[in-house]
């Protein structure tokens, strides 16, 4: 099975899990399994993607990302990031160059996932990150004065992203949307939304941490988890799904009732 | 030049019954313009179907051009029937939406006129299920299914355990017919349990035998009084598909009786106008503004719900009540937009007279199997009095029409009467060209698709008037080999099948047989049936033929309430015609109407249009 990971740096669970308007967000949750993990609070500088990837606390020389291992497995893995920062004096606002930068962005994770071959895929967007930064800025010319309505469009923006993505998956892709939380606010929670056909439980965990990702998507696709994980995998033991095939002649039968000609 | 063309499509309007009521000075409105302009027949297309004749309309092309050919297509790997109009695609996985794409090919009117940058109004046309993007504004019509992806599947509710469902319909058992009754109604199918299951919302009725009426309580609505034979207005009904999820829907309640016992039906549940499932209008948020200033409307395509009248759910003129409440919408529909129509392209089709014909024809066929002299004299005159409704319609439409405007008004074929069934598939048995397994005849075999031996089977019938060869290399079984082996079988069948005789009346069954490529060209030749039946006079396809099984007898009595048809010969059903501008050429065809339309708003034909124009 293929493995498609999509970061949202400093995404809050208060909006990804209460907001209605982020419809395939929902979608998402409703089909597979979601909860809040707890931040790494050792884990600063940026570290905590690569605490959340390579399933350890702290990152060392020796660490491996889970891509890292995939790849040593022969795996074809795609990784993609959004840059942190824009750059300065340019004469659009801000949060329109944040919103161009974001659809470039996207634009090409979405062509990278459609026209490369692939088994594991990564884009990690720093969108929020970017305007969280922005409102921090000292000098007002920074902003675009409604900052919280700037932000609340951008989830909403990045809804209609992922839902054009989900498009693109097929029954053999796990997919993970997750935040490690914030760099900028240490105490803010991470968060993850996991589906995948075959995996045997769906709805809100609780207790799951941001070190037991990592190693919940090898168990679902079926490759051995790592043994430098740290974590462990949401479905440790579990039987995997089967998907089952609907009933296509009863469905067809459906479609015709009603007809009054036949 | 007309800035403006506006087109009523009356669905089934018979000629002969027009010509008659306008001989008796009873359509004072059709007379004005067929007095100022032109009143003739129009051709229809091979077979006389809505969805085909409607799109050839509007594309101006034979069915070869635009892939419709029936409501019913057959997939060549599985034999099964399935509906011709819409397709839905199962989604890739669990996380991305499923989608459901128009089946009908070609470039209809509105497609030119948006390039020309001219606007066009849409309202119900055939085949135009999902919502087409085009410059101005369209909702969907018949292709559109109920929330259930059905064309219409109703619930009785019932305390009399003993009642079994009947043709595509639910049955819910009432615990109680006394004060407050807790129920539901049954809403989108579940697909994620197996076996499938519903998803439902819970209602409440109360019962006031006193003031002989039951009072609905849908969560989210105030209460709706309905009285005792009497319909309810439509109702929006919330079915929450999980925690996060839901879907709304709206619902038409009937109330049958009330004594000695409860008993209610609800429509099939159309999808919520303003929040529906799949896109019906086009803006997307088009169905919503318009339920907004019109109130709810029926989105279902089928919206006359002949199944519920069919099963006996409600009698003829509880069925004519609903007809009316559907019209009713349709005309609100099409004021708002005439109000507001200053150029371009209006079109709206009013289904109604279609199926009222279908359900009322045996009352004014005395020759009818089930005839009865008595409910003659009740109900056949509804079926003149639809008539008059249209023409009470056309003349408010009339009164928006100004000298700038070419006002059309047809239907897409007429209609006769059905008294007797043809089993094809029988025939076919008979003839050693269909052969069933275990050594079955088809009286052991009724309605059951399954039970045919595709190894030694050289032709089957699926659809309302098709069939297909059983071709090596197309169908998954197939034994009959491309070129002169398969033009063997299609002479045995036109040949053996054509003037067949009704043993009992005397009378022939079937006028011709016709070979597709006599009948089509175009891109989508190929996916048509073989050959065509073209049924006599009041013979059609056996309601088991349609789907691909066999019926008791060859030829058998029609004992449906579904007593009207039009799927015969075409020759035999013309539709009607009126223009308020005389005609050039006397011979229309419905494939010349959409080069009409276009040279009228002076707008260039394309090559692809075969049809020319009449003015």
């Amino acid at each position: 099975m293929k493995i498609c990971i999509i970061g949202l740096d400093n995404a809050t669970p208060e909006v990804i899990f209460q907001d209605e308007r982020l419809t395939n967000l929902r979608r998402l949750m409703d089909v597979g399994l979601y909860g809040v993990v707890p931040s790494i609070r050792s884990a600063t500088g940026g570290w905590a993607w690569q605490c959340m990837l390579a399933s350890q606390n702290a990152i060392s020389a020796d660490s491996q990302s889970l891509w890292q291992i995939l790849a040593g497995h022969g795996k074809n893995c795609l990784l993609a990031a959004s840059p942190k920062r824009l750059s300065a004096d340019q004469g659009e606002s801000l949060s329109h160059q944040n919103l161009d930068l974001s659809r470039e962005q996207w634009q090409e994770a979405n062509r990278c996932l459609t026209t490369q071959e692939w088994d594991a895929f990564q884009f990690i967007d720093f969108g929020l990150t970017r305007l969280v930064e922005q409102a921090s800025q000292p000098d007002a010319a920074a902003g675009d004065g409604d900052t919280e309505g700037v932000v609340s469009d951008y989830y909403a923006w990045i809804d209609e992203q992922i839902g054009m993505l989900m498009e693109l998956m097929d029954d053999q892709t796990i997919l993970l949307v997750a935040s490690a939380g914030s760099q900028q606010l240490p105490t803010q929670p991470g968060l993850f939304l996991l589906a995948a056909p075959n995996c045997p439980i769906s709805g809100e965990y609780d207790g799951a941490t941001l070190l037991d990702l990592a190693p919940t998507l090898p168990d679902l696709a079926g490759y051995q988890v790592p043994t430098t994980m740290q974590g462990r995998s949401l479905v440790a033991g579990m039987d995997k799904l089967v998907p089952g095939e609907e009933d296509q002649e009863k469905i067809i039968y459906d479609r015709l009732a009603g007809l009054g000609y036949v | 030049m007309p800035k403006k063309v506006i087109v009523i499509g009356l669905d089934g309007l018979e000629p002969s019954i027009v010509e008659r009521l306008l001989s008796q000075n009873e359509l004072p409105n059709l007379q004005r313009i067929r007095t100022s302009g032109h009143y003739g027949r129009v051709r229809t297309t091979y077979p006389a179907q809505t969805p085909v004749a409607w799109s050839s309309f509007v594309t101006g092309t034979n069915p070869g051009g635009h892939g419709i050919f029936d409501f019913i297509s057959r997939d060549p790997n599985t034999y099964m029937p399935d509906i011709a109009l819409n397709r839905f695609e199962r989604p890739k996985s669990v996380l991305a939406l499923p989608k459901v794409v128009n089946r009908r090919q070609g470039a209809p009117v509105w497609q030119h006129l948006s390039t020309a940058g001219v606007p066009s109004v849409v309202l119900r046309c055939p085949v135009t299920f999902p919502a087409e993007n085009l410059l101005g504004k369209m909702i969907s019509g018949v292709g559109v299914p109920d929330i259930r992806g059905s064309q219409g599947t109703g619930t009785f509710y019932t305390q009399d355990r003993t009642l079994q469902p009947k043709e595509h319909e639910q049955i819910i058992f009432l615990n109680s017919d006394s004060g407050e009754i807790g129920t539901h109604v049954i809403g989108p199918r579940n697909p994620k349990t197996n076996p499938i299951s519903d998803f439902t919302a819970e209602i409440k009725v109360r019962v006031d035998r006193g003031a002989s009426k039951l009072t609905f309580l849908v969560p989210g609505n105030n209460p709706v009084d309905v009285a005792e034979n009497g319909w309810s207005p439509l109702i929006r009904v919330k079915f929450k598909l999980s925690m996060l999820q839901s879907v709304t829907g709206v619902v038409r309640f009937y109330c049958k009786s009330l004594n000695p016992h409860v008993e209610f039906y609800a429509s099939p549940i159309n999808f919520d106008p303003a929040a529906p499932l799949f896109p019906i209008s086009y803006p997307v948020d088009y169905g919503k503004t318009l339920s907004e200033s019109i109130g709810l409307f029926s989105t279902l395509g089928m919206a006359e719900d002949h199944t519920g009248h069919n099963n006996g759910r409600f009698d003829e003129m509880a069925y004519k009540a609903q007809c009316d409440l559907i019209f009713k919408e349709r005309e609100a529909m099409l004021m708002h937009e005439l109000a507001k129509f200053k150029e371009g392209f209006l079109f709206t089709v009013f289904d109604t007279p279609d199926r009222l014909q279908h359900m009322f024809w045996k009352f004014i066929d005395p020759a009818h199997p089930y005839f009865d002299r008595e409910q003659a004299a009740n109900l056949g005159p509804q079926v003149d009095e639809i008539y008059r409704q249209c023409d009470a319609l056309i003349g408010r439409v009339l009164e928006k029409v100004d000298e700038d405007t070419l006002l059309i008004v047809l239907s897409d074929h007429g209609f006769n009467t059905f008294r007797r069934s043809f089993d094809t598939n029988g025939w076919l048995w008979q003839n050693q060209l269909l052969a069933l397994k275990d050594g079955k005849k088809p009286s052991d075999a009724i309605s059951d698709s399954k039970a045919v031996d595709w190894s030694k089977t050289y032709a089957y019938a699926m659809g309302l008037g098709g069939i297909y060869l059983n071709l090596k290399g197309r169908e998954h079984g197939g034994i009959v080999g491309e070129g002169g082996e398969a033009d063997r079988v299609r002479t045995a069948i036109q040949t053996g099948l054509a003037g067949a005789p009704d043993p009992e009346t005397g009378g022939t069954a079937v006028r011709s047989v016709s070979r597709r490529e006599d009948l089509y060209t175009g891109a989508y030749v190929t996916e048509s049936p073989d050959l065509l039946v073209n049924f006599s006079p009041g013979y059609r396809v056996s309601w088991q033929s349609s789907l691909g099984g066999f019926a008791n007898q060859i030829i058998e009595n029609n004992d449906r309430r579904w007593s009207g048809d039009h799927i015969i010969d075409p020759d035999a059903v013309p539709g009607i015609l009126f223009l308020n501008r005389p005609l050039t050429n006397n011979h229309a065809n419905i494939i010349d109407l959409a080069p009409t339309i276009l040279k009228s708003l002076n707008v260039p034909v394309p090559q692809s249009v075969e049809g020319k124009s009449l003015l």
